[in-house]
């Protein structure tokens, strides 16, 4: 039988402190870059404007194309390369969606790069109110993830809050029918008031009802988005839908991980409080999870990581935010997760069982 | 035991047979070389498109194309709910007809809201031709339709051009100095043209009344001859595709009804379609059509009350709007091809108003039947009571942007503008029919909202590096697999491929969409897929750690990491519920793809996995497994 760790008994829960001390601090970093920024670098997706690629046939510098611009008679623009000096992204801002702005630039081209020949491999426009719905269905989509999450965990792990469920499921609702409301989303800034205000009605629920394995989920997953949305403001990663879907599959992802935990915890703690205090418990559930925390996290990296090397352009960015989630995520589950769960316990869970009442498996 | 154990192999048998039964267009599709195809899309494109609608769509962003989402711009307009639904009903018939003109396959155009339509087209990359799309207000006309019978003579023509200069189009492929092209090409079994004729004779005879219109015309030799070859057995068919290869193609006419004059409509098997486009596609016979002489035709110079100049005027083919119109009896589908003037009698401005009603009063021939009422502006009344007199007893073909939406015969003089087209089919028909004369009177007030382009090499190249990021990734993870578990590594690895090829079955099956994003999901269930497979492996091994025996480890095994699986799919499937909720066309691809792999991972991880190991230790002679 090979095995990557024998009998594994690592003290991961005593680190705890210190995990998550350091974890605070990156997220407040990654808040503190994201506002000196003024917030993630939006792609197109979500400003509006038109992105435009180009394969040239030989390497053009990025200088000559916004020489080429300019000459086009554009105003606002970005060029970046991609892969390698042959590919070029031209950002445009484009407020009116009826202007051609693609043939005086292949004029330009045409003109500029003789013998030169290239290709337009990408044109997306996107109007200006599109974008802003996009923005808000982005936001909106993170705070359902996290809303339905809290329904199934709490109904799985916690199935005496019965009223919490309710609540979370009005209260879901309530979100719903506003962000239905179009008129009230009309700004950014109402989007994430709600979205503020969503966290806080939130927070009360969870204590009101005691959800502690729930509190332990989403914060490791509120933790592993903003971790890997920092990390990816610093790499000056262009936030665009794809980036989302990412969000949402380390959300996915990082609560399999916490799950699969948890039922463990919830397993051996009716078996083992007698004799043993919380965190030396939930400490074991750790190792006896280990292999294959370490084995799923590795195959799963693994094939992210073929992904981010042999995947191609358009599927960078995804591969690399999930590249960092699955790492964040790993490691969430076992300093975010666990951790809270205990803490809550010992601040609010007095007398409860924390098991709670075993739902048929 | 040994019958449960049996059940459950014949459970997974039959979803293996199942899944090589969907993947199969797929497959088979993907092993066409690219001429065969071709050919396959001039020869048979029935059998195409089923093969294609059977099998796995590529996104738009892997096969290229063009995404666009068209905005009623109702700032533009003052209109109240009512007035802004028929509005964006006319913008669609007009983005239908013109998208028509694209000649893509299967063209995505919906309705999203109230005030936005998605059209999606494979293949086109052209944003200025999407802009005009959306732009150009739509232009409705009036054309006057030639009879059929001369447009038979002139299909005769374009006949003798094609024979003349050697421009058949399928026999350009074969060698040259082969005496029976299609013959010699009969033995490719991709492409068969006694198939095509013989489908062609069968709907011949079906849906055309033995009293063809043609054999009653005087100047219908032509299509006597026509009608009467393709009535004689495939073998001589192919000979005809020599003799008259263009009008051959062609279908001649169901009467209209009783007590009109057999004249009008000539009809194209769709299977046809490809190829009569490819032949008027080519300069001379396309030449040949516009400028045809036809004896004994009316003259055609215009005629207008103003008493402009007679002009000499050419000649203008187009289809009908709906292969649907017409079934033969054995299921075979026509579209209606008419030879009209390219000018047009009078334009869609001149319409002040159109709507659906059901006929009334005491009239046999209208009561309870569909109408359209059409009322013209004062200018309008004038000129069409000049057309309908002249033109008495001729089709006054309705065009929308080259499309003919419907063809109705002039059957009196119109004095007042007010018209009435009779004759429409159905209620809703003519509701359409309404709309598209309505669509004429207003500019559609549409911006674009959005455009998204992918070129077809970018596709191409997507396709390419997905494929093997896809391939690498599976074969590092089942090697680790392999070292680590051995024999259950291996017995994981079936699981994994079989896994791959279900989500592909079912993406198929479904008609859903495969994207970039959905191949990228794909390649995080070869990831994720192992995890309830490593759960079960660990579980066992624990469960033999403490002394258990092989078979009740495995039972605990299984029974133990079921919940904990069942806890992560689900929950991953939240967030994919939510992703196709919000996201749009490539996103939806992964979530959609990474549902089915959630599901596929439930059945291959759990119960497939299960059964191998069951059927394995069931021997007598096994007494360990390596795990």
């Amino acid at each position: 039988m090979l095995e990557l760790v024998k009998n594994p008994n690592f003290d991961f829960i005593g680190f705890r402190k210190i995990a998550l001390w350091a974890s605070l601090t990156v997220i407040v970093l990654t808040m503190l870059i994201l506002a000196l920024r003024g917030g993630p670098r939006y792609g197109i997706d979500f400003t509006g404007g038109a992105a435009i690629t180009f394969s040239f046939q030989q390497e053009v510098s990025a200088e000559e194309v916004r020489q080429a611009l300019a000459a086009a008679g554009e105003k606002s623009y970005e060029v970046t390369h991609f892969g390698d000096k042959r590919h070029v992204l031209v950002r445009l801002k484009v407020l009116d969606t009826t202007r051609d702005y693609l043939t005086p630039i292949q004029q330009q081209f045409d003109q500029r790069f003789q013998g030169n020949t290239y290709t337009v491999d990408q044109n997306d426009l996107v109007g200006p109110k599109i974008g802003t719905e996009l923005r808000e269905k982005a936001l909106l989509a993170l705070l359902f993830s996290w809303i339905g999450i809290i329904i199934y965990i709490s109904i799985r792990f916690e199935a005496e809050s019965f009223l919490g469920v309710l609540g979370t499921l009005v209260f879901g609702l309530i979100v719903l029918s506003i962000s239905q409301a179009k008129a009230v989303l009309s700004s950014d800034i109402l989007t994430l008031l709600l979205m503020a205000g969503s966290l806080a009605v939130m927070a009360y629920i969870c204590v009101k009802f005691n959800f502690k394995y729930a509190v332990g989920a989403i914060a490791a997953l509120i933790h592993d988005v903003f971790f890997t949305l920092g990390l990816l403001t610093l790499m000056n990663v262009e936030v665009d839908l794809t980036i989302i879907a990412a969000l949402l599959t380390i959300v996915g992802y990082s609560l399999n991980d916490t799950i699969v935990l948890f039922d463990r915890v919830r397993e051996e703690y009716p078996k083992e409080r007698k004799h043993l205090p919380m965190d030396t418990i939930i400490n074991n559930c750790v190792n006896h999870v280990l292999s294959r925390t370490i084995i799923t996290a590795g195959t799963t990296l693994l094939a992210v990581i073929v992904l981010l090397f042999f995947g191609g352009e358009v599927i960078r960015p995804f591969a690399l935010a999930m590249t960092i989630g699955i790492i964040v995520g790993t490691y969430s589950s076992i300093y975010i997760s666990a951790p809270v769960l205990i803490y809550w316990q010992e601040k609010f869970g007095k007398g409860q069982e924390l098991a709670g009442k075993k739902v048929q498996a | 035991m040994t019958k449960n154990i049996r059940f459950r192999l014949i459970v997974v048998l039959a979803i293996l047979i199942g899944t090589l039964y969907y993947l199969y267009p797929t497959i088979y599709l993907i092993s066409l070389s690219p001429q065969k195809k071709e050919m396959m899309a001039l020869s048979d494109p029935q059998r195409l498109e089923d093969l294609e609608k059977r099998s796995i769509k590529l996104g738009l962003d892997l096969q290229g194309g063009m995404h666009m989402v068209l905005e009623l711009d109702k700032s533009k307009i003052n209109m109240n709910g009512s007035e802004a639904k028929d509005a964006i009903d006319r913008a669609l018939e007009i983005i239908r007809t013109r998208v028509d003109q694209f000649g893509v396959s299967e063209p995505l155009i919906q309705k999203a809201g109230d005030e936005r339509i998605v059209v999606e087209l494979a293949g086109i990359v052209d944003t200025s031709r999407a802009r005009a799309l959306v732009q150009q207000s739509a232009y409705l006309e009036f054309k006057l339709v030639k009879p059929q019978a001369e447009f038979l003579q002139v299909l005769r023509q374009a006949d003798e051009v094609v024979r003349e200069n050697n421009l058949y189009v399928l026999s350009d492929r074969t060698p040259a100095g082969q005496a029976q092209p299609a013959v010699g090409e009969a033995k490719d079994k991709s492409f068969n043209p006694s198939d095509l004729f013989n489908k062609n004779t069968s709907s011949d005879t079906s849906a055309q009344a033995p009293d063809s219109t043609a054999a009653k015309s005087d100047s219908s030799a032509a299509a006597a001859d026509t009608s009467s070859e393709s009535l004689l057995p495939g073998e001589t068919a192919a000979a005809d595709a020599r003799q008259a290869p263009v009008s051959h193609l062609f279908a001649s006419v169901p009467m209209r009804g009783a007590g009109q004059q057999p004249e009008g409509e000539l009809l194209v098997p769709v299977n046809n379609i490809p190829l009569i486009k490819a032949y008027l596609a080519k300069p001379q016979v396309w030449q040949t059509v516009q400028n045809a002489e036809v004896a004994g035709s009316i003259d055609f110079t215009r005629y207008k009350s103003s008493g402009e100049d007679p002009e000499p005027d050419t000649l203008d083919v187009e289809w009908g709007d709906d292969a649907t119109d017409y079934v033969g009896p054995d299921g075979t589908q026509y579209k209606r091809i008419f030879l009209m003037k390219k000018k047009p009698e009078m334009t869609g401005q001149f319409l002040a108003d159109a709507s659906a009603t059901l006929g009334s009063g005491n009239d046999v021939e209208t009561a309870n039947k569909p109408l359209v009422l059409m009322t013209l502006t004062s200018a309008g009344a004038d000129s069409f009571e000049v057309i309908t007199e002249r033109f008495l007893q001729r089709d006054l073909a309705i065009v929308l942007d080259n499309i003919v939406k419907f063809a109705p015969r002039i059957i009196s003089r119109i004095p007042d503008g007010h018209a009435q087209i009779t004759g429409v089919p159905t209620m809703d028909k003519a509701r359409d029919l309404s709309i598209v004369l309505r669509a004429g009177a207003l500019p559609a007030p549409l911006t674009l909202a959005e455009s998204r382009t992918v070129g077809p090499s970018l596709g191409a190249d997507s396709i390419q590096k997905g494929q093997f990021s896809a391939i690498v990734a599976l074969i590092i993870v089942a090697l680790f697999m392999l070292v680590y578990y051995r024999f259950s590594g291996m017995v994981a690895n079936l699981a994994l491929v079989f896994n791959m090829v279900m989500i592909l079955a079912v993406l198929a099956g479904f008609n859903a969409t495969l994207t970039l994003p959905g191949i990228a999901g794909l390649i995080l269930t070869i990831g994720m897929a192992v995890d309830a497979n490593v759960l079960i492996f660990e579980r066992i091994r624990e469960e033999l750690r403490t002394g258990k025996s092989m078979r009740a480890a495995i039972d605990t095994g299984y029974e133990r990491a079921f919940s904990t699986i069942l806890d992560s799919n689900l929950t991953t499937f939240i967030t994919a519920i939510v992703l196709f909720q919000f996201g749009t066309g490539p996103i939806k691809g992964f979530s959609v793809t990474l549902s089915i792999g959630l599901a596929a991972n439930m059945f291959t991880a759990v119960y497939f996995t299960r059964v191998i190991f069951d059927l394995w230790t069931a021997r007598k002679s096994v007494k360990s497994i390596s795990i």
